[in-house]
């Protein structure tokens, strides 16, 4: 690890502010590339820290860590050599929404990516806490901390998640904190209120802990690990060194798939309705103590008898959180409401009466900057050189905080270096959806990715990740060298075998007809030849002849849209004659005069809806 | 390329001599042209009608003209705009036309006001077609059709589909980003049911639909019969007392004289052919004939006359040839004795009996005539929608699109089916706006309770 700087005149490339699951993929994506990265994180042991669900992965989550993976970022092999429970959701399904979900140990994940780090040439870690931006002439270039210590750079990244005005309420009980028994951050905010930024609140929570040898496992019902496991990391293309950074010895963590843990499903009692609609009045989030908004896909066990009355009951999982400790996660059961009433509740579910409560639920209110005012790169639009991921932007979600980190810590050391920026398409995967979705729509709620969300979700099987962004990617040092050449070749493998089953028969049947619905190796009657390729190259081939159609119609809907951003917008457009585009967005597209929709789009303040009407009356105007 | 800095400006009546002409124009220059031309001492006040002298560039007088000025947006395509009404004569409107141009106006595309309006979010898309079809209407059925489309009733029909479709969609997305979640089990019948009620509704919508015929496309009606039937008579009859003949029909290619006629205000080609010979030898008369044949073979609808006084059932000429669900038999001279009993012969036709003599016979005969028009669709039933090409393409691709989802509906994994029903939405909302994922999630999210 290098010696720490402190001089303006040694600015780093990159300073990274906070260690979660986004400053972690940004600081080593920036590292890799080259750029010589300093990472600050207010407590060196929390590195990593999985502050909520045990679990990394799920629906569309799951194909977001096959694509850091593909981008050469470290949650999915993290996630993979710390997992005590394999399981692919929807694997009745097609392989477009088949994701993979494993139950990690919290402990050992943080502890593994701590080392991880350690170990990454030009990456310097430090403790200390931000308190202040430097800026000069409208840019940033540094950062004061509470050791009065300033560290000045090119670029920085913020990402420090929840902790920006931390409040967490526990009934009328508040506290100051970024995450239960952590410190918060209250003077940072005003360095972005200060340079313009407009700073807005959301909530989010989580449950009570409990102890695992208190449950009364007769009333759940078992969710065992999947007998096959489905890793996160591409394993074949993936080189050993690239896996281990060269540490042999005393690797933390185990080989992936060697530890099955059960997750267990319980339900509410008809009770617990009649104890939340008792002391409703006592959540901060019906007090009106609470502002911000919370997820809809994430309501408080409150919320949920509030908004759907009908429903007697809730299912819960019950979820281990590390292999070494016996603390439990109770996921459905998350709650503002005071202490003694969620024991109330807790005793009342048949499986926990008896059980040991080890941490109480609470809620979480935070500042975020509205993703509008940031650009597709993840740089701020009114900040230059500062970049902004994770829950700052208005997610929710290690894994949609993760990918963000990792893209904005590549384009922070690409424009500290002077390459080229990494703009990830809707059409890429859903690390572009993602992005697209936060800087053109912005977002009023924690923002959790859905597949529903990916226009082009057929083309976003997780086994196609890599193959999606290689040509993006190859040049910038996000990749080793050795595997950019095999993921390539892996491309080529599977384009060869694609075009040539489409083109041909056997017994007279075309080989789509041949494939059946689960795309089972076994029942293929392959020509010769096929047999040696790997299984996942195998299930990619099948996946593209079996529907070909309904992929072929997804890749010209692509071009198309490809077509639209691409388009050009005459120099000389009046464009106070398009009343049907909002008056805020004329008045931005008059003073930016923008030459392609593409940029239009990269426009503070101009809504889907107006690039929408701006594309119709372009097109218009052509014919 | 039109650019919204330019004044448009064109004649909105035909230009033939008439009482009066009407002038139009759109765009930012129209006020100050309006003060120039007619040398106002002051900027014109909106929606005012005023009486001026038309002065050329040179200063001449071209036409003393009513004009009105409307200001942006409340006008038809929501920029600054005028009307001028001058003389009924071409070559005024032609020399107003001219000498705006010199000040800086560009003469009007077809269809260009309409499309500023649309691009100036006055009107959507499939009221502007409406327009389009409204000016182009052949009948007051196709008028009250596109009345129908500008006051947004398919609009409505259609967005009563997309919220199905949605719905749909929400039902099944919940069921692949929900998985784990207790969403209730939706029955593949059931949604089956659904997907049928939309493709049923979509096929009775198309059903009752007929592309809007061309301008200056009419049904062509024949008038056939032996000689001296009446043929000629019904024709001047019909062409006579026609009220409005739209157009003349330019050179038709056949030696029949045609005309264009309006009966109860449906517009048609009526066609007077040479009269059919059982045995002739002549070979002028033959020549007529084959003539004749040919031509009932294009007709929309044949009007077959027979003399009531003077036929034999056994010598119809060319009867074979005569389609009877296209065809109205009309017995003429029914105030003569008849021969046979008409009511007894050609069975399966329509039949009529008529006499020119007769006072009422237009009312009677245009009355039968349309009714066995509709009867038959050849002309169509009322309530027919009339669509713009595109607009009927794209409903039949949804229709279609709808009908391949219905077949393979539970045989391949929803996100198959997904895809489907977001395509049907695009292109039903091709109409109104796209696709939007967002609306998607808020029905999932309003209809079930999500979240561990």
């Amino acid at each position: 690890m290098p010696i720490i700087r402190t001089s303006p005149l040694n600015p780093y490339d990159v300073i990274v502010i906070g260690a979660g699951h986004a400053g972690v993929e940004a600081a080593s994506a920036a590292a890799r590339m080259g750029a010589q990265t300093l990472l600050l994180t207010g407590n060196l042991d929390t590195i990593a820290k999985m502050s909520c669900n045990p679990s990394i992965g799920g629906i569309a989550k799951g194909q977001i860590v096959r694509e850091i993976d593909a981008l050469g970022g470290e949650m999915a092999n993290c996630a993979d050599h710390t997992a005590i429970q394999f399981k692919l959701l929807n694997a009745s399904k097609g392989p477009a929404v088949q994701s993979p979900r494993v139950q990690c140990d919290k402990q050992q994940y943080s502890l593994r990516m701590k080392q991880t780090l350690e170990h990454l040439s030009n990456l310097t870690l430090f403790q200390a806490i931000v308190t202040k931006l430097i800026y000069k002439s409208g840019k940033v270039v540094g950062v004061e901390t509470n050791f009065n210590v300033n560290f000045y750079a090119k670029t920085i990244v913020i990402t420090t998640g929840t902790f920006l005005k931390g409040k967490i309420f526990i009934g009328s009980n508040t506290t100051n904190g970024g995450r239960l028994g952590d410190f918060n951050s209250r003077t940072l905010p005003e360095s972005f209120r200060f340079a313009g930024l407009n700073v807005e609140r959301l909530k989010t929570g989580t449950p009570a802990r409990i102890l695992g040898s208190t449950i009364d496992f007769k009333f759940c019902d078992e969710q065992k690990s999947d007998e096959s496991p489905t890793f996160f990391s591409f394993y074949d293309t993936r080189a050993e060194e690239d896996l281990n950074l060269g540490i042999n010895e005393s690797r933390i963590g185990w080989k992936p798939g060697s530890v099955e843990r059960s997750c267990w499903i319980t339900n509410t009692d008809f009770s617990t309705k009649d104890i939340v609609n008792q002391h409703i009045d006592q959540s901060p989030l019906y007090s009106g103590l609470i502002y911000g908004h919370g997820a809809r896909y994430c309501p408080s066990i409150e919320d949920k008898y509030v908004k759907f009355p009908a429903k007697e009951t809730h299912r819960l999982f019950l979820e281990p959180e590390g292999r070494f400790s016996d603390e439990w996660y109770i996921n459905g059961l998350s709650t503002s409401l005071p202490f003694d009433v969620q024991r109330e509740i807790v005793y009342s579910i048949p499986a926990l009466k008896n059980v040991t409560i080890l941490r109480p639920a609470y809620a979480i209110e935070y500042d975020y900057i509205p993703p509008t005012q940031t650009m597709i790169t993840l740089e701020s639009k009114m900040i230059e050189n500062l970049f902004l991921a994770g829950q700052i932007n208005g997610t929710s979600g290690y894994e949609e905080a993760a990918i963000q980190g990792l893209i904005a810590g590549a384009n922070a050391a690409a424009k500290a270096l002077g390459s080229e920026e990494i703009i990830l398409s809707r059409s890429d995967g859903y690390a572009g959806v993602l992005i697209d979705d936060l800087v053109t729509k912005g977002t009023q709620e924690p923002y959790r990715m859905f597949t529903s969300r990916a226009e082009y979700r057929l083309l976003f099987n997780h086994n196609s990740a890599e193959l999606r962004f290689i040509e993006k990617i190859a040049n910038t040092g996000l990749l080793s060298d050795t595997r950019v050449k095999s993921i390539r070749h892996k491309k080529s493998q599977i384009e060869y075998w694609v075009a040539r089953l489409l083109k041909s028969n056997y017994q007279g049947k075309h080989y789509s007809t041949l494939i059946d619905e689960t795309l089972n190796l076994e029942n293929f009657a392959a020509p010769e030849g096929f047999s040696i390729l790997s299984d996942s190259v195998k299930k990619e081939i099948l996946y593209r002849v079996k529907y070909s159609g309904y992929l072929e119609r997804e890749l010209r809907q692509v071009d198309k849209m490809k077509q639209q951003t691409s388009m050009l917008i005459p120099a000389d457009i009046n464009y106070n004659s398009l009343t049907n585009i909002s008056i805020e967005a004329r008045q931005k597209l008059i003073s930016v005069r923008p030459k392609t929709i593409a940029q239009a789009t990269s426009i503070s303040g101009i809504r889907t809806s107006d690039i929408q009407q701006l594309i119709i009356a372009v097109y218009r105007l052509m014919k | 390329m039109s650019n919204f800095c330019t004044t448009i400006i064109a004649p909105s009546t035909p230009l033939q001599e008439s009482a009066l002409i009407l002038l139009r124009g759109s765009g930012p220059f129209s006020g100050q042209f309006l003060q120039d031309a007619f040398c106002l001492k002051e900027f014109p006040k909106a929606r005012h009608v005023y009486w001026g002298k038309y002065h050329s560039v040179e200063g001449e007088i071209l036409d003393d003209c009513v004009f009105t000025y409307f200001k942006a947006p409340s006008s038809y395509t929501g920029e600054d705009s005028f009307e001028i009404s001058c003389h009924g004569n071409p070559l005024i409107a032609f020399n107003i036309v001219a000498d705006a141009r010199e000040r800086g106006c560009e003469s009007a595309k077809p269809g260009e006001f309409t499309q500023r309006a649309f691009l100036n979010g006055k009107m959507d898309l499939s009221q502007a077609e409406a327009v389009q079809t409204l000016i182009s209407a052949q009948s007051e059925e196709e008028i009250t059709s596109s009345r129908r489309f500008l006051s947004g009733e398919l609009k409505e029909m259609i967005k009563g589909w997309a919220a199905s479709i949605y719905s749909l969609i929400a039902d099944l997305e919940a069921g692949l980003d929900f998985s784990e979640e207790e969403i209730p089990e939706f029955h593949v019948e059931q949604q089956k049911k659904q997907l049928k009620q939309i493709i049923d509704q979509l096929s009775g919508l198309i059903s009752h639909s007929r592309y809007l015929a061309g301008a200056h496309k009419y049904l062509t009606v024949s008038i056939v019969g032996a000689p001296n039937a009446g043929k000629s008579s019904l024709f001047n009859l019909l062409v006579g007392n026609s009220r409005s003949i739209v157009a003349p029909v330019a050179g038709t290619t056949r030696d029949f004289i045609s005309e264009v006629i309006t009966i109860k205000k449906h517009t048609f080609r009526l066609i007077d052919t040479a009269g059919l010979h059982n045995n002739s030898l002549d070979p002028i008369e033959v020549a007529g004939m084959e003539r004749t044949l040919s031509c009932l073979e294009d007709s929309d609808f044949v009007l077959y006359l027979i003399d009531r006084s003077d036929f034999f059932p056994s010598r119809l000429p060319a009867i074979e040839k005569i389609d009877p669900n296209k065809t109205l038999v009309l017995f003429t001279k029914s105030d003569l004795p008849a021969v046979f009993n008409p009511e007894l012969v050609l069975e399966g036709f329509k039949k009529m009996q008529i006499s020119l003599k007769n006072e009422n016979i237009l009312e009677e005969l245009s009355g039968s005539l349309i009714n066995f028009l509709k009867e038959n669709k050849i002309l169509p039933p009322a309530g027919t929608l009339f669509l713009g090409l595109r607009q009927l393409d794209l409903l039949k691709h949804v229709q279609k699109t709808l009908n391949l989802l219905l077949d393979d509906f539970g045989t391949v994994s929803d996100e198959f089916h997904v895809e489907q029903l977001r395509l049907s939405v695009n292109l039903l909302e091709q109409f109104m706006g796209h696709y939007n994922n967002e609306r998607t999630l808020d029905k999932i999210f309003s209809s079930f309770c999500i979240g561990k």
